[in-house]
């Protein structure tokens, strides 16, 4: 059986050559016979968006007044209307990171570690950020472990180490740095791939053998850290040979995108170029290229001038001058939160077998560097937990606010649990958790 | 590079009579690995099979970290996206090396003639791995490229060289920089190859040639004197400059001048474009100061010239030279000079619509002094007044750095040097007030003194040892990849001396780190 995409899933012109619909690789006829998993015995898949933009919110127009399932889209959140039912607003939390920079201590929420290394305004994280923990669990069936995807280029120069120019990391020394080109992603997700009949691709995996022949007596003459980096290294080899070997995708494949990430008239195509990452990832999902994604819209504590609101000024000084510029910092929040309602409606549109689309079965995180921008502080971050999880996560979504000012971690937790229901805890030192947040769980 | 001819009658000396002290009392950072940056890799493929093959390399993105790429490369790991990008990157280079009539110099008498094929893996993987490969490293390239000779759809003795140098510019062995040294104990010194590799890296940027490999395996480079000689010859050649110019480019963030924006209603005539030229001018100076003249880098902060194209003349008010960049006197009444008062640095550390005292108070204490500013304390709300008839400048505005404890006792340190600036604005270029009000630039920085002007900063920092002792450092740091260690406190202090003794000839100091025990010895691998 052949299904085909939603009409609005051919993408306008963004990415060019894209004329016939494509067909799906998941649908029910790879499915077992109960429908419960995939005619192979593996677990129907399940994928993870970790959305990020920098310089935080004003909670005032962002937290709902109600709780519960009672709660009202607000000012910053009105663009989520059209999907309203999947997102849950958790509100109240406290971050807690053991040591402040300002923007960094915000980065950690995403992986329940303190950063580390700290060096006036230097960091690294404490550990890997939960996209890589969820990688972990779904790399083996997929291509492309995870992506990582970057917007805005003006990064902060506020941190001369890894925490705010990487929103994924998979350990201290190994940040996941983004990739601002939607060309990057589509030879991440697509390239690489060779036909069964051409003749490089048993060529190539001699030649990375040998690569790896030859590390083996380096890797014993170096040290412990050095030793990981090669361990690094020859990882990448394995996914490279793994894409090689790997037949391509049995659904018709986009064609490259035409949209570059490059200024013009000085003004960044920041919404364009979300956009078009957004289509990138709904395909790879929709192919099952890879389960797992990280979106960097903007950095942390970021220099992005939002010109194509008519902005001229950088939108993390306007974020200290509440007073005159209240109204800048609320119209680039909803851009930003539009940025994602766009993604959280791609993948709505898609179907993804048996009833479902590839929303149902998603989970999705989105947070920023700090609440409000002008004190920095990290207690009520924004944070969004989106998408049904294939039914782990709670829908209709709801406003939960802590009435304790609870870990965020504990979120993380309950995300890690959906893709792996033996994980008992996230993080490390203060900011670890063992408490999943049951409030968001089904 | 004539290497004979520059050490002939240095050979057999001992080196000065201080430097086995300082070698005593060296413990050497730990030795390792480190990756090659994106233009070292480029210029390697570059020196290695020419510039067909150069214009096809296409590794990935650096990092950097303490403001440097070369510390980056020292510890971070890699991405998988990464080592997808280096075999892309090797294959495109392999096949625009062949097209170019990259060959070994025997004959194949077939296409899988086998020990032809070795004899190029042999040959070519000395200047790739920059030392001779083991028996078995040649074993294996050569049974990868035999396997792309063979294949019955390839089947072509090209296609066998080709493959042979995709795979040694895939491996590890040309990717890192390895430098172990030669023994196990706390020091050990590199080998001969490593050390070469060391020299060429740090002053050329780029993989060494077969002439300076020649001399790694021809010469005893535990002299120090051998390895002067050496790097005289290096600091002198042409690659030396462009080399020097991108470590400066970074130290002085000037790398991304032309991707970023301003005020499009406050500074119109700033673009891409202009960013470029603020670089350029920066860069001219740096190397005219320590290049073309080879004069006291102390001039980089009192130099009472520039180089301008059309559009830095408008700027900075000058008259326009007819094409390209000219010297050009600075304009008194700005009270300019040298770097202090280039619109590059000015420019790239002020917000899109204002300056930024803090920011550039910040660079002046990091780039120029090399000092370490803590972050603001936890809690503080970074409210400040904004602009409005309480506040016009940003003196005004930045007053409460000055008055509140919590911040004053770092602020005062940062903010007064950028206030003394004020009088240039968010590009660089010369005002008197600001927001309608007359700007006030007198300053008293606790350990700098009194100052008003770009010109009375650049002379105290001139006369500040410190500036240059912060040069020595962040030269130190970029020739080995790390942040000095106590352990090479030492080494700090003598090359300190010896370029203070030197007139501070930057050629000098080049020369001097290449020879210090810290530069040739390395510690237990990291």
């Amino acid at each position: 059986m052949t299904l085909t995409l939603d009409r609005r899933t051919v993408l306008r012109g963004m990415l060019g050559g894209v004329g016939a619909a494509l067909s799906l690789p998941l649908l029910e006829a790879m499915l077992d016979d109960s429908g419960e998993a995939l005619a192979d015995g593996s677990e129907l898949p399940q994928r993870f968006v970790m959305f990020f933009f920098g310089n935080g919110n004003i909670p005032s127009r962002w937290n709902p007044s109600g709780q519960g399932a009672d709660w009202e889209l607000t000012e910053e959140l009105a663009p989520l209307a059209n999907v309203k039912d999947y997102c849950s607003i958790l509100s109240g939390f406290q971050n807690r990171c053991s040591s402040l920079i300002t923007h960094h201590e915000g980065m950690t929420v995403f992986n329940g570690y303190s950063f580390v290394q700290n060096n006036g305004l230097f960091s690294k994280s404490g550990g890997p950020t939960i996209d890589q923990l969820i990688a972990d669990v779904t790399a083996e069936a997929t291509t492309v472990p995870s992506i990582q995807v970057g917007v805005s280029r003006r990064l902060s120069v506020m941190d001369s180490g890894t925490t705010l120019h990487n929103l994924s990391h998979r350990g201290t020394e190994q940040p996941l740095p983004p990739q601002f080109e939607p060309a990057q992603i589509y030879n991440t997700l697509f390239g690489s791939f060779t036909p069964k009949d051409d003749a490089s691709g048993p060529l190539r995996i001699h030649v990375l053998d040998a690569v790896r022949e030859t590390t083996n007596d380096l890797r014993k003459r170096v040290g412990q850290a050095d030793r990981e980096r090669l361990d690094a290294h020859l990882e990448g080899v394995s996914v490279l040979e793994k894409k090689i070997k790997a037949l391509p995708p049995v659904c018709t494949r986009p064609g490259a995108p035409t949209q570059t990430n490059v200024d013009v008239g000085g003004v960044e195509p920041i919404g364009a170029v979300s956009d078009v990452m957004s289509d990138l990832i709904t395909y790879a999902f929709a192919c099952d290229v890879t389960r797992v994604a990280s979106f960097m819209l903007s950095g942390g504590a970021a220099e992005t001038v939002y010109g194509e609101l008519g902005q001229n000024g950088a939108h993390h000084e306007n974020t200290h001058n509440p007073g005159s510029a209240l109204e800048k910092i609320n119209e680039v929040v909803t851009f930003n939160v539009a940025r994602f309602a766009y993604l959280l409606e791609r993948l709505q549109a898609t179907p993804d077998g048996d009833g479902t689309n590839l929303l149902d079965n998603s989970a999705l995180m989105l947070s920023s560097d700090c609440s409000e921008g002008w004190s920095h502080s990290v207690f009520d971050q924004p944070i969004i937990v989106a998408g049904g999880a294939r039914g782990q996560l709670v829908h209709p979504g709801i406003h939960y606010r802590s009435p304790n000012g609870e870990n965020p971690s504990d979120i993380l937790l309950a995300l890690l649990r959906c893709f792996d229901a033996s994980a008992t805890s996230v993080g490390g030192g203060a900011p670890m958790s063992s408490t999943p947040l049951s409030a968001i769980l089904v | 590079m004539l290497w004979g001819a520059a050490c002939t009658g240095l050979i057999g000396g001992d080196g000065e009579p201080g430097e086995d002290a300082v070698s005593r009392q060296t413990t050497p950072a730990p030795g390792g690995l480190r990756r090659l940056t994106q233009s070292q890799y480029v210029e390697s493929v570059r020196s290695l099979l020419g510039d067909g093959a150069a214009a096809v390399a296409a590794p990935p993105d650096d990092a950097e970290l303490h403001g440097f790429d070369v510390i980056a490369a020292a510890q971070l790991a890699l991405p998988a996206s990464a080592v997808e990008q280096y075999e892309a990157s090797a294959r495109a280079i392999a096949k625009a090396a062949v097209a170019a009539g990259a060959k070994p110099t025997c004959a194949p008498t077939v296409p899988d003639d086998a020990p032809c094929l070795r004899q190029f893996v042999e040959a070519f993987g000395l200047y790739a791995w920059r030392r001779p490969l083991t028996a078995l490293e040649i074993d294996i390239v050569t049974e990868a490229a035999l396997a792309s000779a063979t294949h019955p759809d390839v089947s072509s003795f090209a296609a066998g060289i080709e493959a042979a140098i995709a795979t040694l510019l895939q491996s590890p062995h040309f990717l890192y920089i390895v430098e172990l040294g030669e023994g196990d104990g706390e020091r050990r010194s590199l080998t001969p190859f490593e050390l070469v590799t060391r020299m060429s890296f740090f002053l050329l940027g780029r993989t060494p040639d077969a002439d300076a490999l020649r001399y790694a395996a021809a010469e005893d480079l535990g002299d120090a004197e051998v390895v002067r000689a050496l790097a005289r010859e290096m600091v002198a050649d042409d690659t030396a400059k462009s080399a020097l110019m991108r470590f400066f480019a970074a130290r002085y963030r000037l790398r991304d001048l032309d991707d970023i924006s301003k005020n499009a209603e406050l500074y119109p005539s700033f673009d891409g474009a202009l960013g470029a030229s603020m670089r350029e001018e920066t860069l001219r100076l740096v190397a005219d100061v320590m290049v073309e003249r080879d004069a006291d880098a102390r001039e980089l902060f009192t130099a009472d010239y520039t180089f301008v194209d059309a559009r830095l003349a408008e700027l900075y008010g000058m008259p326009p030279p007819a094409s390209g960049f000219e010297r050009r006197s600075l304009v008194d009444a700005q009270a300019r000079a040298g770097i202090v008062g280039h619109a590059s640095w000015l420019t790239r550390l002020s917000h899109p619509a204002t300056t930024s005292p803090t920011r550039r108070g910040l660079f002046v204490r990091t780039a120029f002094l090399c000092d370490e500013i803590p972050p603001p304390p936890p809690g503080v709300a970074t409210k400040l007044p904004e602009p409005g008839p309480e506040a016009k400048t940003k003196r005004e505005q930045l007053k409460r750095h000055q008055e509140d404890p919590s911040c004053a006792s770092c602020h005062r340190l940062i903010d007064d040097i950028g206030l003394a600036l004020e009088g240039y604005d968010a590009i660089g270029a010369f005002r008197e007030t600001d927001g309608g009000a007359p700007i006030d630039t007198d300053s008293a920085v606790d350990d700098l003194g009194s100052f008003e002007s770009a010109r009375a900063l650049g002379e105290i920092l001139a006369d500040d040892p410190r500036t240059m002792q912060c040069l020595v450092r962040q030269l130190f740091r970029g020739s080995m990849g790390h942040l000095e260690t106590p352990g090479e406190k030492v080494n700090l202090e003598a090359l300190g001396d010896a370029f203070e003794a030197s007139g501070h000839r930057v050629s000098d100091l080049l020369v001097e780190i290449t020879a210090s025990p810290a530069f040739r010895m390395v510690g237990p691998p990291k």
